[in-house]
């Protein structure tokens, strides 16, 4: 067998082993990824959205009762489908749905804080919490359905 | 009885050493999230302590510990994303060594 022969089965099999790690690898990463921040969202950010879904539903109760009779009907159905949503925790419906009732009902939470301390039932600084709770919830949302710019505010 | 602001400092530290051993157990790149959750947790608990023997203290407890819930799984989520992007490169640089190879065969 020649030297160059030799040479030319050398790098076949080099490139043959090489070839044996990276495939393996390129795929195992290819396939992870994008499983740690999904994972992350399921089992960690959801969990902490229905614990915060709670209190926010009592304050976005208490901005429901101030309104109008007759807008109250809407209001807390409303509020009702949002939060049957988070504790679900189904992530089609996460994404979809919620999202969009959202907006209206941190409207309302943020009229029963208001309305909370204008009972003195909290003060300036409980309020302040609550206002914050709201907040981060809706930054925790935005992270669930996007990337997770919102996150780091 | 101890007081509920101790409590709470006393949760959030609970969770720092978890978060602190965790980010030990996989390496140091967890480090700036740790520190991030530590200092709104000790932001949280000054807070609240401004509320202690003011009207609606057991709501603002709560509302503070879902805010420093929301900010560690937010966090988690962010670190997520930072594993996920290197095991993108990973993927990206070792499909480009396999295709670097087959050009030479």
């Amino acid at each position: 067998m020649s030297n160059q022969t030799v040479r030319s089965y050398c790098l076949i099999v080099s490139i043959m082993a090489a070839s044996v790690t990276a495939i393996p690898l390129a795929l195992t990463a290819a396939t992870m990824s994008g499983c740690a921040a999904q994972k992350a969202r399921e089992d960690v950010l959801v969990p902490a959205m229905q614990l915060a879904s709670y209190g926010l539903e009592k304050d976005a109760l208490a901005g429901a009762a101030t309104l109008p009779a007759e807008l109250q009907g809407s209001a807390n159905a409303t509020i009702d489908a949002f939060f049957s949503i988070v504790r679900g925790g189904d992530d089609e419906a996460l994404r979809q749905d919620a999202i969009v009732t959202w907006g209206r009902v941190q409207e309302l939470v943020e009229l029963g804080i208001e309305a909370k301390q204008d009972a003195n039932i909290v003060s300036a600084e409980a309020a302040q919490l609550m206002r914050q709770r709201a907040r981060d919830f809706d930054n925790a949302l935005r992270a669930y359905i996007t990337r997770s710019p919102a996150l780091l505010n | 009885m101890p007081d509920k602001a101790e409590i709470l400092k006393a949760i959030g530290q609970d969770i720092l050493t978890e978060i602190r051993k965790q980010a030990t157990d996989v390496g140091a790149t967890f480090e700036d999230s740790v520190e991030d959750v530590a200092a709104f947790i000790s932001s949280k608990a000054q807070e609240l302590s401004t509320a202690v023997g003011k009207p609606g203290f057991d709501e603002a407890l709560m509302a503070a510990r879902d805010s420093v819930l929301l900010k560690a799984a937010g966090r988690a989520v962010i670190e997520g994303e930072k594993f996920d992007d290197i095991l993108r490169e990973t993927a990206r640089s070792s499909l480009a060594i396999v295709a670097r190879l087959l050009i030479l065969l």
